[in-house]
């Protein structure tokens, strides 16, 4: 990995068209600009790492789990 | 053309009805095709989107909207352009449901909605920046059913607050 120190309101661009600054610093949180093309796809590595995991954690419903859900589903709506 | 499930054995399907996933859902990004299948009866609000590829995989779906009405994805043209979208009236938002195995617990997953082009039958699973909507979100719970019996006014705020 490249490791590079940048201080406050500083930049760094990767490629011809990715350019990530320094916007805040704040304790132990850090805010970052990103300026990229409109099709580059930007995200915070833990909102995609949870939606992975919470995929991963519904495709092993069964029928079976459903089935409960679906009669706790009629005994709220119809008390 | 019938599909083979692990779930619900052959099933005969429309292929017209085959909505492709160009991205693939998250962590399962080898498999694009899905369909939806209904549950039990037409009435759930709860329905399949079964992979057409892997007999195994399947998620359990529902319209967002019926648990959370405020709910509002935010559709970026950038993040739907592989789905072909540009008009937002035709898209199907749809969101992943997830059970706790006790069945004490069932969330919807808010963060990361399915936005399907009905029209082309494409569709992709976005994920809504910010974190207005979690991933986990509470439609249901065990706990409040319990204080239903016991104190139903309460029952009813609690999800309402919960709702908006």
């Amino acid at each position: 990995m490249l490791v590079l120190t940048r201080k406050l309101g500083e930049s760094i661009t990767i490629g011809d068209e990715i350019k990530v600054t320094i916007i805040e610093i704040k304790g132990k949180q850090v805010k970052v600009g990103v300026e990229a093309p409109q099709d580059t796809k930007v995200h915070r590595e833990e909102v995609y790492q949870r939606i992975q995991e919470e995929n991963r954690m519904a495709a092993l419903i069964s029928p079976i789990h459903l089935k409960k859900v679906g009669d706790f589903w009629k005994r709220i709506k119809k008390p | 053309m019938e599909i083979k499930t692990t779930r619900f054995g052959q099933v005969e399907i429309d292929e017209t009805l085959i909505i492709t996933v160009p991205e693939g859902i998250l962590g399962f990004e080898d498999f694009t095709r899905y369909i939806i299948l209904d549950h039990l009866d037409k009435e759930s609000p709860f329905k399949w989107f079964q992979s057409i590829d892997d007999p195994s995989l399947a998620f359990v779906i529902t319209d967002p909207l019926i648990f959370v009405p405020t709910y509002k994805a935010k559709v970026p043209k950038e993040e739907v352009s592989s789905i072909d979208l540009s008009d937002a009236s035709k898209a199907l938002i749809v969101v992943i449901v997830n059970i706790k195995r006790d069945h004490s617990e069932i969330t919807v997953n808010l963060q990361g909605p399915i936005v399907i082009n009905v029209e082309k039958k494409l569709a992709k699973q976005m994920v809504i920046r910010g974190s207005e909507y979690s991933v986990r979100h509470v439609i249901y719970s065990r706990k409040q059913e319990e204080n239903l019996t016991t104190t139903p006014s309460t029952y009813k705020k609690e999800v309402k607050s919960q709702v908006l």
